[in-house]
């Protein structure tokens, strides 16, 4: 059989202009000035965002001083499954997590959130770091995130209130971790609205699942004890400590657990402990809403 | 009941299994390998409880062993076995925290360990058929999962490591000793197999019957 010489050339001279096009064409595409307007400045996307931006607090009360000027404020929010946010923020004098819902998205919205912070106080000579837990109404709005809190109280240090005040501006879409700082998030799997169902044994109720889990990769040991808060129909809020059941989340698992109540009403589960660095940790669930 | 006439068949069936001459015993002592069952073990009621930090008990569950022995066919044994007991879905522990109390129940759960016996006979009913105790010793690991239930208004369930149950009451049970007091009837079938039918305390809980067969290595006389 006789090969057709040629012919083959000419089959890898073609093949060889096609190759030297592309790579032509491709180098034009590459090169600055030639994309179709300038790029977008970098602000918080559909599923977070990182906000660099102030954040004031004002004493309202309590035989504690803490400082009132104007503070450096990084916070990184997240939006979870069923308008969800959680985040942590640090500042010169305080750190802390927030935890809410969101109504609208990042670039137009509002959100309610709890916000549970530690803040470095003064007693006298002795420096405290008070646990403080309050509610925190926010707006967002382009590249722009302001909040302001209610009451601000603090389970160990008696009396003290305060208020703060926050301003940030975006400047990435991927939420960023704090070094060395462990990061446990907890969210209600379907979201904090709960539509009625059937609790373990056949019973009509409200179920749903919580998930904790721990992004930054550092084991968080919890205190042993957590505190639930409820609330039924029109009444007050109930308020439990329960003993922990687990007291160890590895940086990097998740755990969940169950729940169920045959009245609507709503749930919040709160969560303390410690990093594997010496970091104190306070969480909490999403407000959970269960029925119309 | 079913389980007692079951192991009560299967002992004098074992018994009528027996040759009528046994020349050619095992008199010497020698190595053998042995195994186990017990329908179930159980923990009930209050008896225990305190040792748990529960309240109330109800763990129950079978009981499998395998294992080496030492002995002779006419005499007694020692050996030491591998010990899986596992625990029933419907097993509960009520633990007593600090703040209330966690309903535990056992969805995958079991205890894995290690058990020294010795079986001493005391009295013997023809060639073949011994009475004796059989004691027992040693340490198993809590394994597996369970679900510690809070019942408040909303109920809340969790799914822990089994050894993680016990932290409410402010530690962690990773091991639990093992014993075992029994009273025991042993019989010869064949020339090196022993059955044995025994019942009593099998820590932590009671067992109505256990049944061990008993395979003896060494040389005929």
């Amino acid at each position: 059989m006789r090969i057709p010489i040629v012919s083959a050339a000419h089959t890898w001279a073609v093949a060889r202009l096609f190759v030297a096009a592309a790579v032509l064409t491709s180098a034009a595409a590459c090169s600055p000035g030639t994309l179709p307007g300038s790029p977008s400045p970098l602000g918080a996307g559909g599923g977070g965002g990182r906000y660099n931006g102030s954040i004031t607090y004002r004493r309202l009360g309590g035989n504690y001083s803490i400082s009132e000027v104007t503070q450096t404020l990084n916070l990184s929010l997240v939006v979870r499954e069923g308008n969800q946010i959680t985040g942590r923020f640090e500042s010169g004098n305080s750190s802390g997590s927030l935890i809410g819902i969101l109504r609208g998205d990042l670039g137009s919205g509002t959100f309610e959130a709890t916000v549970l912070v530690l803040t470095s106080a003064n007693q006298g000579a002795a420096t405290v770091t008070c646990e403080g837990r309050g509610q925190v109404i926010g707006a967002l709005s382009g590249r722009n995130l302001s909040w302001t809190s209610g009451s601000t109280t603090y389970d160990n240090c008696a009396g003290l209130n305060t208020t703060s005040q926050a301003l940030a501006v975006a400047v990435s879409p991927i939420p960023g971790d704090f070094p060395s700082r462990a990061s446990v998030v907890i969210t209600v799997l379907g979201g904090p609205s709960v539509a009625r169902g059937t609790c373990a044994g056949g019973v009509s109720g409200f179920p749903f699942t919580v998930e904790m889990k721990e992004t930054s990769g550092i084991d968080v040991t919890f205190d042993s004890r957590f505190v639930t808060e409820e609330r039924r129909g029109v009444g007050g809020v109930t308020s439990n400590t329960l003993d922990m059941p687990f007291t160890d989340l590895k940086g990097g698992s998740r755990r969940t657990y169950g729940a169920c109540s045959p009245m609507a009403g709503t749930y919040q589960a709160f969560f303390s402990g410690s990093d594997a660095n010496g970091n104190r940790v306070r969480v909490a669930s999403p407000l959970v809403t269960m029925g119309p | 009941m079913m389980t007692r006439r079951c192991a009560a068949l299967l002992f004098f069936a074992c018994l009528s299994l027996v040759p009528a001459q046994a020349n050619a015993q095992i008199d010497d002592t020698s190595w053998g390998i042995t195994a186990g069952f017990s329908p179930q073990w159980s923990m009930p009621g209050t008896m225990l409880a305190k040792l748990f930090d529960a309240t109330t008990l109800d763990v129950k569950g079978p009981e499998f062993r395998l294992g080496v022995i030492r002995g002779t066919t006419l005499g007694g044994e020692w050996g030491i076995s591998l010990i899986h007991k596992r625990l029933s879905k419907e097993s509960t522990l009520a633990i007593e925290g600090s703040r209330d109390v966690l309903i535990v129940v056992a969805n995958d759960a079991e205890l894995l360990g290690v058990e020294v016996h010795r079986f001493f006979p005391f009295a013997r009913a023809g060639e073949r058929v011994q009475v004796g105790i059989n004691l027992g010793g040693g340490i198993a690991q809590l394994r597996g999962f369970v679900t510690g239930t809070y019942r408040r208004t909303t109920t809340t369930d969790f799914t822990l490591p089994f050894p993680d149950a016990f932290l409410v009451t402010g530690r962690e049970i990773d091991w639990l000793p093992l014993g075992r007091a029994e009273l025991a009837v042993a019989a010869l079938a064949g020339e090196r197999l022993k059955v044995r039918v025994s019942g009593g305390f099998n820590m932590p809980g009671f067992q109505v019957v256990s049944v061990s067969f008993s395979y003896l290595l060494g040389q005929d006389r």
